[in-house]
């Protein structure tokens, strides 16, 4: 959670203190939270829609919803978890829209996301691989783990992502998700048997 | 320990979550059992791809797409607030069907009326164009009054104020004008005053109109025989030259002579046209009287031109038109001791006969409250007997009609008659 080299609590000090700022008037401390976090929220929107279009939607809605909330953001929990929590949620929402159940029974022929070289997805893979045959592996591989996810339930989608993607222990899930921690383990263990399933043979 | 159990545990095992004696039972399950330990490994396999899944980067606008929406976010929750403030004011909500329930009630109510509307105007295409305004029915000043009370003392009732009179109004187009050569009020002569018989008569000439009837407006000039004292003004004018108080003659003390009228009743059962013709006409207050001269000042003029001075009257005054109920018999109307064959008492009393005769009723008399004599007479009428009707008019006095009246009669079962009675000058 520290992508700016800095200490958790250091950091969740710096997170505080702009929120304090933005709170009292100052505009750009909001600016400064986007930025530190967006790359994070963007990814977990990411996975857990598997569309990058729809990714930057449910992003920019999760800051949205920060931006109007975050007078009601209590300084006790962290700053990341919550945004995680509202991130999660509102993707959810979105898999739950018939929009995009809709959209996603149309099968896109230009551009496949992963499948075109130039794609989107390619370009923005964070520490490419360094040569283009390694690229197409990555990429395919890339493919079938977000297909795999893709197939999962919702409520299994995020704790797979929080926990095996994002790296967040079972309390910050805990508190992100609602669930109590029964129900997360019992919830994890089910996701990652069906993604076995599904990676059997392929990985 | 069972393999499904322990397939359960993996996911804890991975994480390190369980307890050491679960672990413990777990790893020696593992070592005894490949089937387990291959499916653990492909667990962790898997866990381990999507750990090494690259992060993917949010675009470089981001920020800037963030702040554009919350932007809209800001503008879209004003127009939302306002909307809700100023639209849907209401925290108790309007079920639909109710609101479409009263649309159709108020749909309802418009077309209904706009039928209305238009069978009345389909019934009255033979009388040209409508006026503008909406034919005020006159009113009785005191609701209740009878004919003979209305005629024993004016001091009994009410002078009505110009406001409480109908307002003048434009004559109908394509109607029979009646009171069109009416003079207005001043002071006068006997022979002034027959010429210009009715100044409270003005309001009248706003027609009246019965509903579901044609209305037919007729002016009836009541001849004066030749040295005879005939008809409403002349007897009158005569009887309060000979009867009134000698001051009364005086026009310059008209005022005066009508105060103290106003103050002294005039002698009760005395049923005579004379004496109170002269107090009714006081009693009016000076500002009626005064309105009722402005009202027509050219006509004024063309009345004053007649006057003969030593005779000048107290101007009649802008009173109330009383009415009497409908159906008033003629043996209500008070003999008047100078009753002649062209008397307007003795005309009104024929024509309640003749329309009572040809199956009609009369709706109203209305008399002057300057000469207390019959002015105006309302009857409904069977267009059958319309013919006969007009024949026996001419027979006592002559009618001023246009020569469509007969066209009025056609297509309708009833008509509205209304009579207006003008007494013609007296001419040497």
């Amino acid at each position: 959670m520290n992508e700016d080299g800095k200490q958790p609590g250091m950091e969740q000090q710096e997170e505080t203190a702009w929120i304090e700022a933005f709170l009292a008037g100052d505009r750009s401390a909001f600016d400064r939270l986007v930025l530190r976090h967006k790359d994070r929220v963007f990814n977990v929107c990411y996975r857990m829609v598997g569309d990058y279009e729809d990714a930057g939607d449910c992003a920019q809605e999760t800051f949205v919803k920060v931006y109007r909330s975050l007078k009601d953001f209590r300084f006790g929990s962290s700053f990341s978890t919550w945004l995680y929590a509202v991130a999660v949620n509102t993707c959810k929402n979105k898999l739950k829209s018939s929009e995009y159940r809709r959209r996603k029974k149309m099968i896109p022929i230009d551009d496949p996301p992963g499948d075109s070289p130039g794609g989107m997805v390619a370009r923005e893979i964070e520490d490419p691989a360094p040569s283009p045959l390694a690229q197409l592996a990555e990429r395919e591989r890339e493919k079938i783990l977000q297909g795999a996810i893709d197939d999962l339930a919702p409520e299994a989608r995020a704790v797979v992502v929080l926990r095996d993607i994002e790296g967040l222990s079972y309390e910050e899930i805990v508190r992100a998700t609602g669930y109590n921690m029964g129900t997360l383990k019992s919830k994890l263990a089910r996701a990652r048997q069906q993604l076995r399933e599904k990676l059997k043979g392929v990985l | 320990m069972e393999c499904s159990h322990v397939n359960e545990l993996f996911s804890d095992y991975i994480d390190g979550a369980l307890d050491a004696t679960t672990r413990r039972r777990v790893e020696e399950h593992l070592a005894a059992c490949e089937s387990c330990a291959e499916d653990l490994r492909a667990l962790q396999a898997g866990i381990s791809a999507l750990q090494s899944l690259g992060r993917i980067l949010a675009p470089a606008d981001f920020l800037d797409r963030v702040n554009e929406r919350i932007e809209l976010d800001t503008r879209r929750s004003l127009f939302r607030w306002l909307k809700e403030k100023l639209l849907f004011p209401l925290h108790v909500k309007i079920p639909l069907e109710a609101a479409g329930l009263a649309a159709a009630a108020l749909l309802v109510v418009f077309i209904y009326h706009g039928a209305q509307q238009g069978a009345e105007l389909s019934g009255g295409q033979g009388r040209g164009p409508e006026p503008s305004y909406a034919p005020a029915r006159i009113e009785a000043p005191v609701a209740g009054k009878s004919e003979r009370k209305s005629e024993t003392s004016s001091q009994e009732r009410p002078e009505p104020t110009p406001a409480q009179l109908p307002p003048p109004a434009p004559p109908a187009p394509g109607k029979v004008r009646m009171n069109e050569a009416t003079p207005s009020p001043a002071p006068a002569s006997v022979a002034a005053q027959a010429a210009a018989p009715a100044p409270v008569s003005k309001p009248t000439s706003k027609p009246t109109s019965v509903e579901g009837a044609r209305q037919l407006q007729l002016v009836l000039l009541i001849p004066q025989a030749k040295g005879a004292t005939t008809g409403l003004a002349e007897s009158n004018g005569r009887a309060e030259e000979s009867d009134r108080p000698k001051e009364a003659r005086d026009s310059t003390s008209a005022f005066k002579l009508k105060k103290k009228a106003a103050s002294e009743p005039p002698p009760a059962g005395k049923v005579s046209p004379e004496a109170p013709s002269v107090a009714r006409g006081s009693a009016m207050p000076y500002q009626m009287q005064t309105d009722g001269t402005l009202h027509d000042r050219q006509a004024t003029k063309d009345a004053l031109s007649d006057i003969d001075e030593k005779s000048a009257q107290p101007a009649p005054s802008l009173g109330a038109m009383r009415h009497l109920p409908a159906g008033s018999k003629p043996t209500d109307v008070p003999a008047s001791p100078e009753t002649k064959a062209s008397d307007p008492w003795k005309v009104l009393a024929e024509i309640k006969g003749f329309v009572q005769t040809a199956g009609g009723t009369v709706e109203s008399v209305q008399y002057s409250d300057v000469t207390s004599q019959p002015q105006d007479l309302m009857a409904r009428l069977p267009a059958r007997s319309l013919e006969q009707f007009l024949d026996h008019l001419r027979r006592i006095g002559q009618l001023r009609n246009p020569a469509e009246i007969r066209s009025l009669a056609s297509g309708v079962e009833t008509l509205t008659v209304h009579i207006h009675f003008e007494l013609a000058q007296a001419r040497q």
